[in-house]
């Protein structure tokens, strides 16, 4: 759909040879590629115009590194201060005083709260070792208070019971009481979800506030919201004394440029981030992944996290060793489509990978999705298990049962078989010219290595020509390390690139 | 009834339109539409949501529109800016004006709701049950989602609410089995409509998305046509992420219409006109508030004209 930033900048600055300092004519220029691409990732237009102009000041008269491109630096500039304006690492909920601390969760209606709640519980209670309470103030939306206690039962926290006919004040009032006797470290307060301009539901909100003085009173949003978020946060932040937002639903394709609109409305850190639909599905807050997310230089970090914790190392070495003999077989194929279904699928690795938007037409357009793979798979397991270690079997009436026990056609299997010939031909290719050495390289050495193999993994179903193309078209994926790395940004973590080549 | 939900419309914009307008008429205090005014609309729009190229496309339309300038005060009247802007609008989202009730052909009639979430489908499944209750409908509810905890008796509760036959299943159940169950209820029973509440799945989940498909893959074995209608339920805060979320639902079931919520709070909802424009999809319904009564049907020219603020 857009071309991503780093692109963008490109264009703007390809004219321009002459280095030295940014002049504000380039700034400029460069700057309104940056407003446009907040306001696509859901920046509110507020935000986007006082953070444009705190970039202006930085970038104005700002060195070009003789290593990169002026593209590149103000890229630089521009997620720097997006992380400076998202916030530090760590936030952690101010927690350890006087028991019972008192977290009080507010939002909209559907952003999140009681989930959250739950999530909040377990995480309190397995990494911090404290005894925590949830309570529900939540007396409107049908079933939410059985919500909860659900939750709380599967977090194995207790949970203030329910009883019909209090108002949230009493309830709240009860809570305080029930954990002082249960001698409760943390008690988590889930109010119901209000629109802002409500006023009786604000003052409620307010009422509960000044009665159970939390340490803690954080804002529950939805990290898919709008332009709306600065209305949201702010009304919230005039009645109530915000400590912290969490934001939720991040595991979805929006770029979220919430966070950066919350942020700077509330001036209040964002402490966590909810990132699936399970209990355990609450993670710190990642100022230089979000910044990357809202630039629409792709989730790299987060897709290198998950592809670690799926592929399992053991497997990765097996493959490379494999490899290295420049062997490569149907069963190798097919271990290959497992672990690309491990990590949510191509689509999943998709939404993470910076620069998605025109990768995915072509491969719409290619006819190449989630399902070409299942097919794929389906076929190799129609084949004996000598057939996958030695295609050279298939004969015609192999390949016409093959295609029958698949579900496919001849052609299919054809068209398999032929790319699998040409993937051998390729990593045969490979191993001559020294290539091996990087390939060890990248698969030896855990975690970040195994983001270049499961970039490739991508790749590997696709035929010889798709694959040219979608590398054609991917330069950031294999360059982002190398481009930025050697600028030092932050944003990546600071990987060094030596390791993706 | 159109005048009631209109209020309650406004009502619920009333706060945020009321901005809109104050910010229009300081710019618009000029003989003519320079680009500063013309800028300041644009800003105006990108902040309703309707995001970059749809706000840049109808301020466009607006630099060649030429403006009476009043004899009296020889300014631009802003109300007729507004009005302009208002029209651009609702040419747009016309279209999409589709009562959902309306193209009834089968018994029953499968409408299943689908949607990120949050996003606020079960308070719709409620709505619709009460909607059609009123029309002396026999309606079947079926909860299938089967995930979310207390989701099944967050529904039951509207069911009660609304006099409606309620079909659950276990918890963690296939979702799919039990939508297949209530249409053989709901055909037993020869009931008019059969709502169908799923769970809330973001649009990137492929295997959530596929167990969508699942769902109405098997309904369709009882009639070729079920489920009749197939509608996305937006939450009318939500950003540009909407198409996304449109597309991905529309890929997985063929969306039929979409009902936006929760547009009683600050957010304008104004990605439906981006929505409109890209998708040409059929806007069934819009929430206005929390109560069973608060669903009404989509008047392109009544929101537009709520979303600037003018009667």
């Amino acid at each position: 759909m857009f071309e991503n930033l780093t692109e963008k900048l490109g264009n703007v600055f390809s004219s321009l040879k002459k280095r030295g300092a940014l002049t504000e004519k380039h700034v400029d220029e460069a700057l309104k590629e940056v407003r446009m691409a907040l306001l696509e990732a859901d920046v509110s237009l507020p935000v986007v115009k006082e953070f444009i102009d705190q970039v202006r000041k930085r970038a104005v008269g700002h060195e070009v590194l003789r290593s990169i491109t002026p593209g590149q630096q103000v890229i630089k500039i521009v997620n720097d201060t997006l992380i400076d304006t998202l916030g530090s690492n760590n936030s952690p909920l101010e927690i350890n005083h006087s028991p019972p601390a008192i977290i009080l969760l507010v939002g909209l209606q559907g952003s999140g709260k009681t989930t959250t709640a739950g999530k909040l519980a377990l995480h309190l209670k397995t990494k911090q070792r404290k005894k925590v309470m949830l309570a529900s103030l939540d007396i409107y939306r049908p079933a939410a208070r059985e919500q909860l206690r659900i939750l709380g039962e599967q977090a194995e926290v207790m949970v203030l019971p329910e009883s019909d006919g209090q108002s949230p004040e009493n309830i709240t009032k009860r809570a305080l009481a029930a954990s002082k006797v249960q001698a409760i470290d943390v008690l988590i307060l889930d109010t119901a979800g209000r629109t802002t301009l409500d006023d009786i539901m604000m003052k409620e909100a307010k009422e509960v506030f000044s009665i159970s003085k939390p340490s803690e009173t954080i804002l529950v949003a939805d990290s898919l919201t709008g332009q709306d978020a600065v209305n949201t946060a702010k009304a919230f932040k005039e009645i109530l004394d915000l400590s912290g937002v969490i934001l939720t639903r991040t595991d979805g394709d929006a770029r979220g440029g919430a966070a950066l609109s919350m942020r700077s409305v509330t001036g209040c850190p964002i402490k966590f981030v909810g990132t699936s639909e399970k209990l355990d599905g609450l993670e710190t807050f990642h100022p230089d992944r979000a910044a990357a997310r809202i630039l629409d230089m792709g989730d790299v970090v987060s897709l290198v996290e998950k592809a670690a914790e799926t592929i399992a190392e053991e497997d990765a070495e097996k493959m490379m060793e494999r490899l290295s003999k420049g062997s490569f077989d149907m069963n190798d194929m097919l271990k290959q489509i497992g672990q690309l279904k491990k990590l949510g699928g191509l689509s999943g690795v998709m939404s993470m990978l910076p620069g998605i938007g025109k990768l995915q037409k072509q491969m719409a357009a290619n006819n190449f999705d989630d399902k070409v793979i299942a097919k794929q798979e389906a076929i190799i397991y129609s084949m004996t298990l000598k057939e996958r270690k030695n295609v050279g079997l298939l004969n015609a009436s192999r390949r016409k049962r093959i295609a029958s026990g698949s579900g496919s056609s001849v052609h299919d299997v054809n068209r398999l078989v032929k790319q699998q010939q040409e993937m051998a031909r390729m990593i045969k290719k490979v191993g001559k010219v020294g290539g091996i050495g990087g390939l060890k390289n990248i698969f030896s050495s855990p975690k970040e290595n195994e983001l270049s193999s499961s970039i490739d993994n991508n790749q590997m179903p696709t035929s010889i020509e798709e694959m040219k193309k979608l590398m054609g078209n991917m330069p950031n994926a294999n360059n982002l390390f190398n481009r930025f790395g050697s600028a030092g940004l932050p944003g990546l973590g600071g990987k060094p690139s030596k390791k993706i080549k | 009834m159109a005048f009631n939900w209109f209020k309650k419309l406004k009502n619920g914009l009333s706060k945020s339109a009321a901005k809109v307008q104050k910010s229009i008429t300081a710019v618009v205090g000029k003989k003519t539409l320079d680009q500063e005014t013309l800028n300041e609309l644009e800003d105006q729009l990108i902040m309703a949501d309707l995001g970059l190229r749809s706000a840049s496309q109808i301020v466009e339309k607006l630099k060649s529109q030429k403006f009476l300038i009043e004899k009296d005060t020889k300014e631009i009247s802003e109300s007729k800016v507004f009005n302009v802007v208002a029209n651009e609008i609702s040419k747009i989202l016309q279209p999409c004006e589709k009562d959902l009730f309306k193209k009834k052909i089968d018994t029953p009639c499968v409408l299943l709701l689908s949607g990120v979430n949050g996003s606020g489908k079960t308070t719709t499944a409620g709505k619709i049950s009460e909607k059609l209750r009123k029309n002396n409908k026999k309606v079947v509810i079926a909860a299938c989602d089967t995930f979310r905890a207390a989701a099944v008796s967050q529904l039951e509760t509207w069911a009660e609410r609304t006099g409606s036959i309620f079909v659950k299943g276990d918890d963690n159940s296939d979702p799919a089995a039990v939508a297949y169950k209530s249409m053989e209820l709901a055909i037993k029973e020869k009931a008019d409509y059969l709502i169908i509440d799923t769970a809330g799945r973001l649009q990137n989940k492929s295997d959530l998305m596929q167990e969508l498909s699942k769902t109405c893959r098997v309904l369709s074995k009882l009639n070729k046509n079920a489920p009749q209608e197939k509608v996305v339920v937006l939450d009318g805060t939500v950003g540009q992420n909407a198409h996304s979320q449109l597309k991905h639902f529309d890929e997985a079931i063929g969306i039929t219409g979409i009902i936006v919520t929760k547009l009683d709070g600050t957010a304008k909802g104004g990605v439906i006109i981006s929505l409109a424009e890209e998708f040409k999809k059929p806007i069934y319904a819009i929430g206005v508030g929390e109560k069973v009564e608060d669903l009404d049907v989509f008047k392109a020219d009544e929101f537009s004209r709520a979303i600037m603020g003018i009667d």
